[in-house]
C-alpha cells in the first residue's frame, strides 16, 4: 500500500515540478528540492488531495515534516 | 483534431496538475501570429493570489500577451489602493475584492466597515487610474450565505457587499476604463465552487478555489487582449438547434422551438437575445450553416424569433464545408480568422472546423444549447463590458452598407467610374478631445492597414497630444451608401521642416476606395503650408500590413535601398524632391474636406 502511495506521490511531484528526475523515498524534505518553497506546498497539498479524494486539516498541513509522514498519513486517511 | 487544453471548457484538475509544465513553456503557446504584445499589470488585494498568478500569466501568453505582473502586499484591496504609487507604464491593475475585507476581524466587537468608506477608496483609485489612462479589472464581492468569520454579521456583510456591487455597477457605466469581473456571475454558471475552501482561506489565504483561479485568469487575460488589439471581432453561429431547436429543413416554422413556451425554447430565446446585445455592441454576427438559404431565411419569421436574418453581415447557408464557409465570412468581413468565435451544437462540425482553421475559438461543450450560452458567457470573448465608440455602433450598419456598395461595383464595370459614382468624402484635421478613445482603440486594433504595429498605451497617447513637435490627425469617411466613421489615424513627428510618419492606420473597411490616397494628401499638404519640405516613414513588415509597402511608392515615397535586401527588415522610405508636384500627382476619387 505505502509503496504505491509512493509511486503516486512520485507521479505528483514529477508533474508538478515538471521534472522528471524527482525520486522520492520517505525522508525527502522539502530542503531536497530546488523549488520546493512555501508556494510549492500549497500547489502540492492541493494536487494530493484531489489525487487521493481526500482532505487534509490544517493542523495535519503544519505537521507534515517529510514524505514518509506524508504516505503514512494518506495511508491512514485513504 | 483535439481541442486545447486551455480552451473551454476546462478541466481544472488536469491544468492545475499542469501548472509548471505551462508556465515554463508558455512561450509556444501563442495563437496568434507575430511577436506577443507586451504588459504590466498590477494585483491589489486577493491575500495569497499565487494561484491565479501562475494562470494569468499562462492564459495572457496563450492569448498572445506578454505579462509583467507585479503583486500585492497582503491585504483588502481598497485599503491597499491608496499605496500604488506609480502607474506609470501600467497597462491594468487588477483589484481583487473580498467580502472579507469588509470586516475588522481579532477584536472582541467584530465590526462590519462601512459600505461609504469602501466606497470613496474605490472612488479615488478608479479617478487616479482614470487621469493615467490606465485600465482596471475589478472583481465584485461574493456574497458570503454563510459561515465565518462575521461573529454573526452575515446580514450586515452580505448587505455590505451587495451595495459595493451595486456601486462597481454603476461605476462601470460612466468610467469606459473599468472593468468588473464579476465573481457571482461567474459561480452560478459554473458547476465547481469557484471560492476557496474555509480551509484554504485559513491556511494558505486563498480567496479563490482552484477553478475560481483559473475562470477569473482567463477572464483577465481575456480583457488583456482585447485591450492590446487581439479580441474578437465576429461571431459564426449554426442555424438548426443553435439558434432554434429542431431542423428547420424537416420542421418547418411551425415546428422548431423557440419562444417561452417550452424549456429549451427559452433557452434559444436568451441565446438570440444575447447575440442581439453583441450586435449592439459592434459585435459582426455571420450564418455558416448547413441548409438551403431559401429555407433558412423563413425560419427568421418565427413569431418568437428575436434575430432578423438581417441581423448578420454574412449568411453562409449552403452544403460546403463549414471551414471553407468561414474562411469566405473572414475574407467578407476583411478580418483575420483569429478574431472569429464559432458556435455549433455539433460536435463533428466544431471538430472540423478545428482541424482546418485552428485559430478560430470554438467552446467545445457538448450539444446542448445552455452549455453554448454559459460558455460565451464565461469566456465573454468580445469584452462585453468594455465601452463602446461610435464606430463600433456603425460597423454593423456599415457592413450592411457594403452589399449596396457590392451591387453598384457588379453594375458598374469600370472601377474608377465605380469610385467615382460612390461619392467618398474625407475629412481629415487634428482629433477632438471626445474622438481620442477612438484614435487609441484604431490604433491598438488594427493589423492590416498598420504601418509599423506600435501600439500605445493612454499615457504615450496623452503625451502625443502634449507634444509640440508631434501631431495626429484623424480621417473620418463616409460615402454615399453609409458612414464609416473615425477610419485612419496618422502620427506625425516634426523636425524643422522635415516630417516623419511615426505611425500610420486606416480600418480595413475602408480599403481600396483611395481613401488613404486622399488623407495622405490632405495631410501633406496641411504640413507645406506650415512649412514642411520633406517626409520620411519607416514601415516594418508584420504578418499582415504588406499593402503598405506598395501604398507608400503609390503615394510617391522612394525606399532608402540598404544592401540587406531583407523584405522581413524595417524599410525606410523618403519623399524629399518635388514634393508638390508628387503630391497634386496622387490620384484619388475622394472629396477631400479639411
Amino acid at each position: 500500500m505505502t509503496a504505491s502511495i509512493l509511486e503516486n506521490l512520485n507521479d505528483i511531484f514529477q508533474n508538478y515540478f515538471d521534472d522528471e528526475d524527482i525520486q522520492l523515498n520517505s525522508t525527502t524534505t522539502a530542503a531536497d528540492i530546488d523549488d520546493w518553497d512555501s508556494l510549492a506546498q500549497v500547489g502540492l497539498v492541493i494536487s494530493i488531495e484531489k489525487k487521493f479524494g481526500l482532505k487534509f486539516t490544517s493542523a495535519e498541513i503544519e505537521q507534515l515534516s517529510n514524505i514518509g509522514e506524508m504516505v503514512d498519513l494518506i495511508n491512514e486517511k485513504s | 483534431m483535439d481541442k486545447h487544453p486551455l480552451d473551454y471548457p476546462w478541466d481544472f484538475e488536469d491544468l492545475f496538475m499542469q501548472t509548471r509544465r505551462f508556465l515554463k513553456r508558455r512561450e509556444e503557446l501563442c495563437q496568434h501570429s507575430g511577436t506577443p504584445q507586451q504588459a504590466r499589470v498590477q494585483i491589489i488585494g486577493g491575500y495569497t493570489t499565487d494561484i491565479l498568478e501562475n494562470w494569468i500569466h499562462i492564459f495572457a501568453a496563450y492569448y498572445g500577451v506578454e505579462l509583467t505582473l507585479d503583486t500585492s502586499d497582503w491585504g483588502a484591496a481598497f485599503s491597499l489602493a491608496g499605496n500604488v504609487n506609480s502607474l506609470d507604464q501600467v497597462d491594468m491593475i487588477l483589484c481583487l475584492n473580498d467580502h472579507r475585507d469588509l470586516i475588522i476581524a481579532g477584536k472582541r466587537n467584530h465590526s462590519v466597515i462601512g459600505s461609504d468608506l469602501v466606497m470613496s477608496q474605490i472612488s479615488d483609485l478608479i479617478t487616479r487610474c482614470g487621469d493615467h489612462g490606465v485600465a482596471i479589472s475589478m472583481t465584485d464581492f461574493c456574497i458570503p450565505q454563510a459561515g465565518p468569520p462575521s461573529g454573526g454579521q452575515q446580514a450586515s456583510i452580505a448587505q455590505v457587499a451587495s451595495d459595493l456591487n451595486m456601486f462597481l455597477q454603476q461605476q462601470a457605466q460612466k468610467h469606459p476604463l473599468l472593468n468588473v469581473l464579476s465573481l457571482n456571475q461567474f459561480s452560478a454558471l459554473s458547476e465547481e465552487p469557484l471560492t476557496a475552501t474555509l480551509r484554504n482561506w485559513y491556511q494558505f489565504g486563498h480567496t479563490l478555489s482552484v477553478a475560481g483561479s483559473i475562470v477569473m485568469a482567463q477572464a483577465v487575460a481575456r480583457h488583456l487582449a482585447f485591450l492590446k488589439g487581439l479580441g474578437k471581432k465576429a461571431l459564426v453561429v449554426d442555424l438548426d438547434n443553435t439558434l432554434w431547436g429542431g431542423v428547420i429543413g424537416d420542421d418547418g416554422v411551425e415546428g422548431i422551438e423557440l419562444g417561452q413556451e417550452t424549456p429549451r425554447g427559452r433557452i434559444f430565446s436568451d441565446i438570440q437575445s444575447h447575440l442581439l446585445r453583441l450586435k449592439e455592441r459592434g459585435v459582426l454576427l455571420a450564418i455558416a450553416s448547413k441548409n438551403n438559404e431559401d429555407i433558412a431565411r423563413e425560419a427568421f419569421d418565427h413569431p418568437s424569433s428575436i434575430l432578423k436574418w438581417s441581423d448578420f453581415s454574412v449568411h453562409k447557408a449552403n452544403w460546403e464545408p463549414k471551414s471553407s464557409n468561414i474562411k469566405d465570412i473572414a475574407n467578407h468581413l476583411n478580418i483575420g480568422l483569429d478574431s472569429l468565435v464559432f458556435i455549433d451544437d455539433n460536435p463533428a462540425e466544431r471538430a472540423e472546423v478545428r482541424t482546418h482553421l485552428p485559430m478560430v475559438t470554438i467552446p467545445d461543450c457538448g450539444e446542448n444549447p445552455e452549455d453554448q450560452l454559459a460558455a460565451l458567457l464565461m469566456l465573454d470573448p468580445f469584452s462585453q463590458n468594455t465601452p463602446l465608440t461610435k464606430e463600433d455602433l456603425l460597423r454593423n450598419n456599415s457592413f450592411q452598407d457594403n452589399s449596396k456598395r457590392e451591387q453598384l461595383m457588379k453594375d458598374t464595370a469600370d472601377p474608377t467610374l465605380f469610385l467615382k459614382k460612390i461619392g467618398t468624402t474625407v475629412h481629415v484635421s487634428p482629433p477632438e478631445s471626445h474622438e481620442y478613445a477612438r484614435c487609441l482603440q484604431l490604433t491598438n486594433k488594427t493589423n492590416q492597414f498598420n504601418l509599423t504595429g506600435h501600439r500605445l498605451t493612454q499615457q504615450e497617447f496623452n503625451q502625443i497630444i502634449a507634444d509640440p513637435l508631434q501631431d495626429i490627425f484623424v480621417a473620418r469617411i463616409s460615402d454615399t451608401f453609409g458612414d464609416y466613421g473615425l477610419t485612419g489615424v496618422m502620427y506625425i513627428q516634426r523636425k524643422g521642416s522635415h516630417a516623419h510618419i511615426n505611425n500610420w492606420l486606416m480600418s480595413c473597411r475602408v480599403f481600396s476606395k483611395t481613401a488613404e490616397h486622399a488623407m495622405f494628401k490632405a495631410v501633406a499638404t496641411f504640413l507645406q503650408d506650415k512649412g514642411i519640405t520633406s517626409f520620411s516613414a519607416e514601415f516594418i513588415p508584420l504578418a499582415k500590413n504588406r499593402k503598405f509597402m506598395y501604398l507608400l511608392s503609390d503615394l510617391g515615397f522612394s525606399q532608402i535601398e540598404d544592401d540587406k535586401n531583407n523584405t522581413d527588415e524595417p524599410m525606410a522610405f523618403e519623399l524629399e524632391h518635388h514634393v508638390s508636384q508628387t503630391l497634386s500627382a496622387i490620384t484619388h476619387y475622394c472629396e477631400i474636406i479639411v
